[in-house]
């Protein structure tokens, strides 16, 4: 038996809306410490990784480990009948090859009930070490949004430097080119504006704008996005949920080769 | 699946490939490089050997750079107070590291690393602009690049750096690292990349084969005999030399490596002996199930062709997924396509630009079979990009060549010159192999010659029988070769495939041909092929001549067939020819007007184009095939067990005789009566449906086969599309004009690719290109034909031959002369020669071209009417 109620049911939409892009098919594992999906897109260059702790449930009731395989599109379908202000509630049990979804409107007038089919997902789990990374920046996560955004206009890469001085991204394209440069700053009024930059050592990454803008979906789940960056390893994207977990985008660096110098070169 | 560490998250997609290290330098980026004239092109491209050798032979050059860096250094009065044995000494320092030529690069390298991690080297050369000039340089590699640009922005606070300088010791960039590991380790055969123990602090991999391997899915103790597998081995063993053990999934790679070998071979028999070696590792090894999937990856299909199952993959979608899963620009991608023609090719040497989390498990056939079937289901809403997804996360799993001809086959092409009939007699092969081996039976020289042939025969005459791999290789492996007759037999429901015919150039090669033999002649009639099965009363299917399933096409031809059926006949299959017809006028149309026939879901109510079945043989009836009969019986049966019905279904026209003029006044009623000729058949000799013996037993005489029938014209080249495939790098196919003098226009009336001798190809290639304009002249008229790739200045005169005139709605020429709007094209258009002596003005004209459609329609006793008389 497994059961997890979660007051605040939006949240599970803003869940399923930021990783469907990346995520098609993958395995909810449930256990007694809470909720948590792993799961990495066709091409194997992002990975996603989420954990949500049992205490963000009320009640929260998992008898045994158990593995749902869902389909991301399938969940964001059955999520989006859902009204906002629902409670959301996750029942399954061993036997069973369903998994319920239960929305509550807030004044318990309405009750809807969805059975989605579970499927058989191979996929293997990944033990990502904890490391130290050369620079961690802070910054407000709509902010990282619209870079995202404004520099996918441009090229289809993204060229983040990492220096005492600030963080810098860079992208260019056939059209031109564009560069933002955000300076720390610790003297903002509100915290959640401020850009903190840890450095241990000056880095210098390219990445896919297409993956950047799949994970700043998220943007909505937390104001704060933390990106950890270290040489050569992949770049980490992580929205605090709230106080009951995380929501961690990790992305593969790209290789720069003449492909990309010639794209860079205006024609 | 624990994880070894983050580290094995990064594995280029594209390794280098070893056989072919020459093909690939311009895609590695290091190579690129100008700035890096020691080592750094050879540390990729070859063997350890051949680097060090080349690290040595940049000896001299180093030494020329370090006096001139000296001199330089004296020059400057500015620098004489800053330490010049900073540049010295790291210049003398990368001698040092350089000469010794025994040591392997590897170790070289790793002493070069700490070159820009020592703090007091970078310290002295911000100190010093020279210094920095001689040992920064623009662009590296685009890895080292970031090193570089972190260097500079730190530590060298942007110095201005001109022009190239030698750099020969790099900070080791990880990036170069892994490229020598990469090449280091396919010296020694060990897949995927070493770790970085240097650079990566945190990582917890050991050196053994088994850490490196990155992906935690496989850890079988043979992996490094996996990319091993060479199918064209001497003295193969199908268990021991098979690099897949009994019960494991057999790998993609080796099918893969199994057409390398066939592609690199060009002798059938060697070719044969390939496959059959491959087949019968997996007849030893595997499942029937594996067996099917090898056997259709290898004809690249997806099931038997009345599925009509389609992979419905275009280049677009192929080129969208190589971008997904490389990283790399679609211009790039489109680019090399441009230069190279083969999208197998491309892909194989697209290095990634994209690092990957984690490498996904080895591609298995029946994976790979059963994600092609997964992609052909796709349809509707967003399929393309569904299918852009897997065919991106299959590509990211493949290893080796496997990018080759996984690509390949997504684009519907293998191009391994691998025949249907090559692969059933290696099929026949190493099954008859595999059945000896089994019984312990052993038979040498001749009479295993024979009993291999014995087995090509069958396995061949049972597969024209029942083309459906899925019944034959389970009846074959579970019955046996010799019993495969009895449990494989022709089925109604299961289209065979059909009996063709041969060209005949006239009366006189007939006579030769069938000599003296007694002979039917029929109406060769201008429709589709198709044949009927009548699986059971009120229970038809029809096919194609190519074995598609035709059904849906003609619901009214189904919904009459039972009036047709004799009072006896409860299954039976039909080999027909459907024509389409004008039921006012009770005469036959062209094949044309049958193709303007709507093919799927036709539904009785909305049928314009009527159609008539013209029923020439029989090869079931009742339970019993037929095809053993001869022709002459099958006839007679089939006359007897249907009634024609005029207009709806009746028997081709026929004529037993072996006069001459008789024959000739036959050929020229069916032109009369709009057929196309006539059709050759033998009665009782050679006079079965067995096409396994010869596929062409019949013979067609068609009236522009006949010398002199089918019209010439000079026509003026105007545009030319690329080729592809075997005429990579030519043109492929040629846009054709006419001239019309009234306009003064070049009006564009066919395209052609067919009568040119390859070096024919290559001349016309080479003259026309000189000709190429950028944009189409204002005075050729267009239609609305596809645009050529590249458009010619109107030079050139061909003459062509052509079968048959017909009006074209996209083709603009002679258009309003015998057609209101429509202007008229040609029919299998070829080319005959350059005709030099004729300027494009007089290039045949409009009103020519538009006087023999019209002789042409009158010959076929069609009179249009529609002609507009008011026009001239």
């Amino acid at each position: 038996m497994f059961e997890a109620r979660l007051l605040n049911g939006s949240l599970w939409k803003k869940i399923i809306e930021s990783i469907k892009d990346v995520v098609e098919d993958a395995n909810w594992e449930c256990s007694g410490s809470g909720i948590s999906l792993q799961g990495m897109d066709s091409s194997h260059v992002a990975l996603v990784s989420l954990h949500l702790k049992s205490d963000a449930f009320d009640p929260y009731r998992c008898d045994r480990n158990i593995s749902l395989g869902l389909s991301s599109t399938n969940l964001s379908k059955i999520l989006k009948c859902s009204s906002n202000d629902d409670s959301v509630i996750i029942r399954t049990s061993e036997a069973s090859d369903n998994v319920s979804f239960i929305f509550e409107s807030s004044n318990s007038e309405k009750v809807s009930q969805f059975d989605l089919k579970l499927m058989n997902i191979d996929s293997e789990h990944l033990g990502i070490p904890d490391m130290e990374y050369d620079s961690i920046v802070k910054m407000p996560s709509n902010e990282f949004q619209r870079i995202c955004r404004d520099l996918s206009l441009l090229g289809e890469s993204v060229q983040i430097a990492c220096t005492k001085d600030g963080v810098q991204f860079t992208s260019s394209g056939s059209i031109g080119s564009g560069k933002i440069s955000l300076r720390p700053n610790i003297t903002a009024e509100n915290l959640d504006d401020t850009v903190n930059i840890e450095l241990n050592e000056a880095v210098l990454l390219t990445f896919a704008l297409r993956y950047l803008n799949f994970f700043t979906k998220a943007t909505s789940l937390a104001p704060r996005v933390i990106l950890s960056f270290k040489t050569e390893h992949p770049l980490v994207v992580e929205y605090q949920i709230q106080d009951i977990g995380y929501l961690k985008f990790y992305l593969a660096p790209k290789i720069e080769d003449d492909d990309t110098k010639q794209t860079t070169t205006p024609d | 699946m624990s994880f070894v560490s983050i580290k094995s998250f990064f594995k280029p997609l594209a390794a280098l490939d070893p056989p072919q290290p020459s093909a690939s330098p311009d895609k590695v980026p290091v190579m690129e490089s100008p700035s890096l004239e020691l080592g750094a092109s050879p540390i990729l491209s070859g063997n350890v050997c051949k680097r060090s050798k080349e690290l040595s032979a940049d000896l001299p050059l180093l030494r020329g750079r370090k006096r001139k860096v000296r001199a330089r250094l004296l020059e400057s009065d500015s620098e004489e107070d800053i330490p010049d044995n900073t540049t010295d000494n790291v210049v003398d320092r990368k001698l040092a590291r350089v000469r010794p030529e025994h040591k392997p690069d590897s170790k070289l390298l790793e002493a070069k690393f700490d070159n820009f991690r020592s703090p007091d080297t970078n310290k002295s050369m911000v100190a010093s602009p020279i210094s920095a000039s001689v040992i920064s340089s623009p662009k590296i590699t685009p890895g080292l690049n970031g090193t570089f640009d972190k260097f500079e922005e730190n530590s060298l606070k942007r110095l201005k750096i001109s022009g190239t300088t030698v750099i020969p010791v790099t900070p080791t960039s990880p990036l170069i690292e892994r490229e020598l590991m990469d090449t280091c380790e396919q010296d020694i055969a060990i897949e995927s990349p070493v770790p970085k123990t240097k650079c990566n602090p945190i990582s917890k991999n050991t050196h053994t084969p088994e850490a490196k391997n990155s992906s935690p899915s496989i850890s079988h103790p043979h992996i490094v005999s996996k990319s091993n597998y060479y199918p064209d081995q001497r003295d193969y063993h199908p268990v021991d030399s098979a690099c897949w053990e009994t019960k494991t999934p057999i790998p993609y790679l080796a099918l893969a490596r199994t057409f390398q070998a066939v592609e690199s071979n060009s002798s059938r028999l060697r070719i044969q002996s390939i496959l059959c070696n491959y087949l019968r590792s997996v007849l030893a090894l595997s499942s029937p199930q594996e067996l099917i999937c090898s056997v259709y990856l290898t004809l690249n299909r997806l099931g038997p062709a009345w599925r009509g199952e389609e992979l419905g993959v275009g280049e677009g979608v192929l080129i969208r997924a190589l971008v997904q899963a490389t990283g790399r620009s679609q211009k790039a991608i489109k680019d090399e396509l441009y230069k190279v023609g083969d999208i197998g090719l491309v892909a194989e040497s697209s290095r990634c630009t994209q690092r990957m989390m984690f490498k996904p498990s080895a591609l298995t056939v029946e994976a790979v079979f059963s994600k092609l079937q997964e992609i052909a289901r796709f349809t509707g809403c967003s399929s393309q990009q569904k299918k852009v997804e897997k065919i991106s996360a299959l590509l990211v799993a493949c290893r080796d060549t496997e990018t080759r001809y996984l690509i390949r086959g997504l684009s519907g092409k293998l191009r391994i010159r691998l025949q249907e009939q090559t692969v059933l007699t290696s099929l026949a092969h190493a099954v008859c192999l595999h059945e000896m081996e089994r019984s312990g039976k052993c038979a040498k020289g001749e009479e295993l010659k024979e009993k291999m042939d014995t087995a090509v025969q069958t396995l061949k005459s049972v597969y024209c029988e029942l083309p459906d791999y899925e019944r034959v290789i389970p009846a074959l492996l579970e019955q046996g070769l010799e019993a495969l007759p009895k449990f494989c037999c022709l089925t109604p429901g299961i289209p065979l495939k059909p009996m063709l015919a041969q060209p005949t150039k006239g009366l006189s090669e007939i006579f030769k041909r069938v000599d003296q033999a007694a002979i039917s002649c029929e109406y060769k009639y201008d429709g589709e092929r198709a044949q009927i099965h009548v699986i059971a009363p009120g229970k038809v299917r029809i096919f194609s001549r190519n074995q598609e399933d035709m059904t849906d096409k003609f619901p009214d031809v189904i919904d009459r067939l039972p009036r047709h059926l004799g009072n006896n006949v409860a299954s039976c299959v039909l080999d027909s020819e459907v024509v389409a017809r004008d039921t006012e006028k009770n005469q036959k149309l062209p094949f044309q007007v049958l193709t303007t026939r709507k093919r799927k879901g036709v539904s009785l109510e909305e049928i314009k184009v009527q159609v008539c079945v013209y029923a020439f043989d029989l090869l079931y009836l009742n339970g019993e095939s037929l095809v053993h009969e001869s022709f002459r019986r099958r006839s007679k049966i089939m006359r007897n067990s249907f009634k024609p019905v005029d207009g709806e279904f009746v028997f081709s026209e026929q004529k037993i005789t072996s006069c001459t003029e008789d024959i000739q006044a036959f050929f020229e009623g069916s032109l009369k009566d709009q057929c196309e000729g006539l059709m050759i058949k033998t009665l009782d000799h050679n006079a079965t449906y067995e096409i396994s013996k010869r596929s062409f037993n019949w013979l067609k005489l068609k009236k522009d086969y006949l010398d002199g029938t089918g019209d010439t014209l000079d026509l003026v080249v105007v545009g030319a599309y690329q080729g592809t495939g075997k005429r990579t790098g030519n043109y492929g196919g040629f846009l054709l004009a006419c001239y019309d003098p009234d306009s003064e226009e070049y009006q564009v009336i066919c395209k052609t690719g067919t009568g040119f001798s390859d070096a024919q190809l290559e001349a016309q290639y080479n003259i026309l290109k000189q000709h190429v304009i950028p944009i189409p002249k204002p005075y050729y008229s267009l239609g609305t034909c596809p645009a050529p790739d590249v458009w010619f200045d109107s030079n050139y005169v061909w003459e062509v031959k052509a079968a048959d005139f017909s009006l074209s709605p996209i083709y603009p020429a002679a258009a309003g002369l015998a057609d209101r709007e429509r202007g008229i094209s040609l029919r299998f258009p070829r080319f005959i020669r350059v005709r030099e002596d004729k300027t494009p003005e007089d290039a045949t004209t409009s009103e020519q071209i538009a006087h023999m459609y019209r002789s042409q329609q009158s010959v076929s006793g069609i009179i249009t009417s529609t002609t507009g008389e008011d026009y001239y």
